[in-house]
């Protein structure tokens, strides 16, 4: 009866798993691959991950809570469309705009906590509703034309090694990093949402309000999403309506890999940080494969699939 | 006790026909030449598509689960036919539901054996099967045969035949309901543990459930492509969303066990007609997503908050 | 004597590292009503879920009229004729009364649809056989729980069982129920069947049963035809000990106490009303009365989840508006509820996790937890409580049940709490542990907290408690003062006989 049995602390381990499976990836890409496997193009890798590993911070901490958040990547767009918008527009300096951009998002984060938190609509669906409410706001804001980027300053930032060598996106990803995964880990609020995500009907007897919880992730998440927005188009100097739309799944996918259980309740950034790199370095890999981007959603899906039924059949063994 | 005989009521005669008829009647109001049989005709067209896939939506509910992946199912279908029309002729149809059909079972076996939410696992195979489609057909095109337009756009007896086809889909659904295993899918979704208990069996019935919603959806496909006359990776978007709304607005519960086919019809029909009457109403088509995302909130909404009424 | 229907030979099972039952032996035989009794956590239900097929023997044999079987499913036991009626409702409340008596094996037409017609006749048939007369169309939702408790005997029914095992299937039927069941068991007796008889009430086993099987601690610890056995003598044989000892001695608290809670003219949503009653601080009040009157409400109320629509709740002197959970911890109010696994702990996590669940407040005072408050939070509780864990990270779903019922109690001792809400504290854990728990709310009492506890056992209550309210259609009955307290007046109360007219014989 003892096989198969872990303990909660071996239980841990799960979230060391990715980056052993990133080394070998990456061993295997440097190996067969001319050109990959240098300092420079880790580099490369890493701060695409960075983008991705941003956005699915807000992930992790949604389904560690026991939802899921579809509307991550509408509100990208949405941050950054805005942000354009009102300095192209209305004139607002800089700071100013991205402050309008993460306002915007952060609304619909609070909008799907109130519909999940409070009307009980389950997470997929209420943030489905605000995926789609603010793709149309996105639309409207920016009449269907958006606009493109001039803040160089920020722009060089974003994109050119700074302090520490590093540029803007992995300064952003490190010290996000460190938030999360002392919030989660260190925090009553971060055990809070994790308990929430364990067992819903718990929480109300421990003394805890899970609809004021509700709201708080689902309104960090956004947060995370608009930042990510932001960063993006300091990224690439331009802003466009579905921009964030290919992050949507991506960040489900990087947190599965991660070893993040979907179903809530115990889970880690460390392992999603880990998710973001391999699925980076695996769709990098595909692109220079020419495999098609309907090839890839294929195989992201397969990946997400079996990687749900191994845990799933782990975790029963266990009890 | 009131409440008791209200739900069986309810079940027998969805209340929802009511608004149903209402915005028909609206919409009628507005677009006089629907009374034309062309009228009618595309009116049934773009209603029978939507129906049969808030019908598959449905099927899923019922049974406590859900299943993102109904739009993709439309987009491969149509993909499917397109591309093997010139060398299967009207096998690729029969091909096409096959392959529906056993993308629905897997969904189903890896939901009822693996112990996953059918939520997460549809939207994984979703993306699977959407993927799949655009890697057959990244462009839209393909070529489908004459007699499959003839027959969806065709009302030989006045009556559109792809109405026909939602009424022949009724029908069997009527014979399914009547037997042991209709009965178990919607005990299973009313109480798992009871039917667990009682010796039915849940995995039974819920892959049932998703091998069922798979091809209710490919036989939607089957109705776009033959409007279309085209194949189109990216087609059955928009429908998982409408899917949902339709279902609560037909009076399926969330928390399984309730749900009519009628009901479903129904909620097609005012969410197919909502859509239309407010692009009637000259909403540019920026206010779409706003007017989708309001829908299916309010939809969402009142079905939530009416079981949790019901439920006190 | 009659041949064995179905034996077992060395049943055991463990859940984790409780044993649940252990070298389980019994024959069930044709023609003969066999009781099976013992104490929550005794191991009577797991026996008659793994005979019914519901859970797997984690050891031993089942033999089914001499071979040995492998009911690893409800249906693998419905298809030799094992059939149960189980504690837990298996009825689908979206469903009919007759859809739910042949669920899974109803009539079927020539294509092969349910014969609706047939089936409303076989349900009126066999609901008139049990001389009660039930609408078969109704919904299942409707009923009451007594209604209920006979739809799920006539589902038994209908499968013709040739072993009936009926597990607490009369604790939410009243006098004239019991009478009926009486007669059909007897006409099953007669016709060759076996039935296996669980229950609590010693009156029916008395009444209806031929041999007797007493259960502690999961393994048969006597077994005796009624005939000669007496009422006395069994309860000895299931707690193991003299019923007057073992239970910590009560403190009577004099009248001039001031009132640490006061409640008048309570009233919910759901059906609560005309609630009043006092509580002083180092009483225990018990909460007594038949399942689903309306105890849990009462207690769910207090602790600020369910509304209330009507009348006061006063906490020294002080009225209370409790609109969430948080609002009572306030006021010092705090709540174990009765399911532990899906409620009372966060079945998931570690043991110590759980254990600082309710006081971030003093080892995470700015949000972050302080790891040294926290385990030295975590070792007071251990201590105090005497949870036996081997280590606090590891998960909490391994403790055995006593040791969580502990965890989810133990988890409010640093809130310093004034009243203590308890339901159904000692629901499966075995008997040293309940013990433990006895002792441990008596102590509690006696440094002035005021403990209302709502139990079915009636052994607990009457041991424990100070005063007894009895609950009745969601109202009280009656509030029994120390000296009236014993089982007889909690029965009859709970069936709204006044105290002294008793109808039991």
């Amino acid at each position: 009866m003892k096989a198969g049995r872990l303990s909660l602390q071996a239980e841990s381990l799960r979230y060391l798993v990715p980056y052993l499976l990133f080394g070998i990836c990456w061993l295997v890409v440097a190996t067969a691959v001319r050109g990959y496997g240098t300092l420079d193009h880790f580099l490369y890798i890493v701060q695409f991950a960075g983008i991705l590993g941003l956005v699915s911070a807000g992930q992790t901490l949604v389904i560690v809570a026991g939802g899921i958040d579809l509307s991550v990547g509408s509100l990208i767009t949405l941050s950054a469309v805005v942000t354009t918008q009102t300095m192209y527009a209305n004139h607002l300096a800089f700071p100013l705009a991205v402050l309008c951009g993460l306002l915007a998002s952060l609304a619909f984060g609070v909008l799907s906590g109130l519909g999940v938190g409070f009307i009980k609509i389950p997470p997929l669906i209420m943030t489905l509703v605000s995926m789609t409410l603010a793709k149309g706001a996105a639309l409207l804001v920016t009449n269907g034309s958006p606009h493109e980027m001039r803040a160089q300053g920020f722009q060089d930032w974003v994109v050119k090694p700074g302090a520490f060598g590093i540029n803007g996106i992995l300064q952003t990803w490190i010290v996000v990093s460190v938030l999360v995964v002392l919030l989660m880990g260190s925090t009553s609020f971060g055990k809070k949402l994790q308990f929430l995500g364990s067992s819903p009907k718990a929480t109300v007897y421990a003394g805890y309000n899970p609809k004021t919880l509700t709201v708080a992730v689902f309104a960090l998440s956004a947060l995370l999403s608009g930042a990510t927005g932001t960063l993006l188009i300091g990224f690439t100097g331009n802003s466009y309506l579905g921009m964030g739309d290919a992050y949507q799944l991506s960040t489900i996918a990087a947190v599965v890999m991660g070893g993040t259980s979907i179903l809530g309740g115990a889970g880690s950034y460390v392992g999603t940080i880990a998710g973001a790199l391999l699925l980076t370095l695996i769709t990098s890999v595909l692109t220079l494969f020419s495999v098609s981007g309907g090839a890839q959603v294929a195989i992201e899906g397969t990946i997400i699939l079996l990687l749900m039924i191994a845990y799933s059949t782990a975790t029963r063994v266990r009890d | 006790m009131k409440a008791s005989r209200a739900r069986r009521l309810s079940a027998r005669i969805p209340v929802v026909f009511l608004p149903a008829a209402f915005f028909l009647a609206i919409n009628i109001a507005l677009n006089p030449r629907i009374l034309t049989l062309r009228g009618i005709n595309n009116l049934a067209l773009q209603t029978v598509s939507l129906g049969l896939v808030v019908m598959a939506q449905t099927l899923v509910v019922i049974v406590r689960e859900m299943d993102m992946s109904v739009g993709a199912v439309v987009s491969m279908t149509t993909v499917l036919v397109a591309s093997n029309m010139e060398s299967l002729h009207l096998l690729s149809i029969p091909l096409a539901l096959l392959v529906a059909a056993l993308f629905g079972a897997l969904s189903g076996a890896v939901v009822a054996y693996a112990r996953i939410p059918g939520i997460v696992v549809t939207l994984a195979s979703s993306m699977i099967i959407g993927g799949l489609a655009l890697v057959i057909m990244p462009q839209a095109g393909g070529t489908v045969d004459e007699s499959l337009s003839d027959f969806v756009n065709g009302q030989p007896l006045l009556v559109p035949n792809s109405f026909l086809l939602l009424l022949a889909v009724l029908l069997v659904w009527q014979y399914v309901k009547g037997t042991r295993l209709g009965t178990a899918i919607y005990a299973t979704g009313g109480n798992p543990f009871s039917a667990y208990a009682s010796g039915l069996s849940i995995a039974g019935a819920k892959i049932a459930a998703y091998v069922g919603s798979a091809l209710l959806a490919a036989i939607a496909g089957l109705v776009v492509c033959g409007k279309t006359m085209t194949g189109d990776a990216t087609i059955g978007d928009t429908y998982t969303l409408s899917s949902i709304a339709g279902t609560v607005l037909g009076g399926a519960s969330f928390m399984g066990g309730v749900g009519t086919m009628a009901g479903a019809v129904a909620g097609a029909l005012i969410i197919g007609i909502l859509v239309h009457v407010l692009f009637f109403l000259g909403l540019s088509s920026h206010y779409q997503y706003i007017a989708e995302g309001l829908i299916l909130l309010a939809a969402v909404s009142i079905g939530v908050l009416a079981e949790r009424r019901g439920q006190k | 004597m009659s041949p064995a229907l179905l034996e077992t030979l060395g049943l055991e099972k463990s859940y984790g590292a409780t044993r649940a039952a252990q070298d389980v032996n019994l024959a069930f035989e044709a023609g003969r009503v066999h009781a099976l009794v013992g104490e929550n956590g005794a191991g009577k239900s797991t026996v008659i879920k793994m005979i019914t097929g519901l859970v797997r023997p984690s050891g031993g044999r089942i033999l089914w009229r001499g071979e040995a079987v492998n009911l690893h499913a409800p249906r693998a036991a419905r298809s030799l004729g094992i059939v149960g009626v189980h504690q837990e409702m298996t009825l689908v409340d979206t469903l009919s009364v007759g859809r739910n008596i042949w669920l899974g094996h109803e009539p079927l037409s020539a294509i092969g649809t349910v014969d609706r017609r047939r089936l409303a006749l076989d349900s009126e048939r066999l609901i008139a056989s049990m001389g009660l007369s039930l609408d078969p169309q109704r919904l299942v939702e409707g009923l009451s729980i007594a209604e209920k408790q006979l739809v799920e005997i006539l589902k038994a029914l209908s499968l013709e069982p040739s072993l009936l095992v009926l597990d607490e299937a009369t604790s939410t039927l009243g006098d004239r129920e019991v009478e009926l069941l009486h007669g059909i068991v007897r006409k099953l007796q007669a016709q060759g069947r076996a039935i296996a008889f669980v229950s609590h009430r010693m009156k029916e086993i008395f009444q209806f049963c031929d041999v007797c099987s007493v259960m502690k601690d999961g393994r048969v610890v006597f077994q005796d035809e009624t005939s000669r056995l007496d009422e006395r003598r069994v309860i000895e044989k299931m707690i193991g000990r003299d019923m007057s000892q073992g239970f910590p001695a009560k403190q009577p608290v004099p009248d001039s106490a001031q009132d640490l809670l006061r409640v008048s003219g309570l009233a919910t949503g759901s059906g609560l009303h005309d609630i009043g009653f006092r509580l002083r601080p180092g009483e225990i009040l018990g909460i007594g009365g038949l399942q689903g009157h309306g105890q849990v409400e009462l207690l769910e109320c207090l602790f600020g989840l369910v509304p209330a629509t009507k009348g006061t709740i006063e906490v020294e002197g002080r009225r209370l508006a409790l609109r969430r959970s948080a609002d009572a911890l306030r006021a010092g109010i705090v709540l174990v509820p009765e399911d532990r696994k899906t409620q009372g702990l966060f079945l998931d996590r570690s043991v110590e996790e759980n254990l600082i669940a309710c006081s971030f407040g003093d080892c995470a005072p700015f949000g972050f937890i302080s790891r040294r408050k926290a385990d030295a939070l975590v070792a007071k509780i251990v201590a105090r409580m005497k949870v036996k864990v081997p280590d606090v990270k590891d998960s909490i779903r391994r403790l055995s049940g006593g040791n969580q019922q502990k965890a989810a109690l133990g988890r409010w001792l640093p809130s310093g709490f004034r009243i203590l809400l308890l339901r159904e504290p000692t629901r499966g854990i075995d008997v040293g542990t309940k013990f433990e728990i006895y002792g441990l709310l008596r102590e509690l009492a006696d440094t002035g907290v005021g403990i209302i506890l709502s139990t079915s056992e009636i052994i607990e209550l009457v041991g424990l408690s100070d005063r007894v309210l009895v609950m009745l259609e969601k109202g009280i009955s009656a509030e029994l003062a120390p000296g009236e307290i014993s089982e007889r007046t909690i029965v009859a109360a709970s069936f709204g006989h006044s105290l002294g007219a008793s109808h039991e014989s």
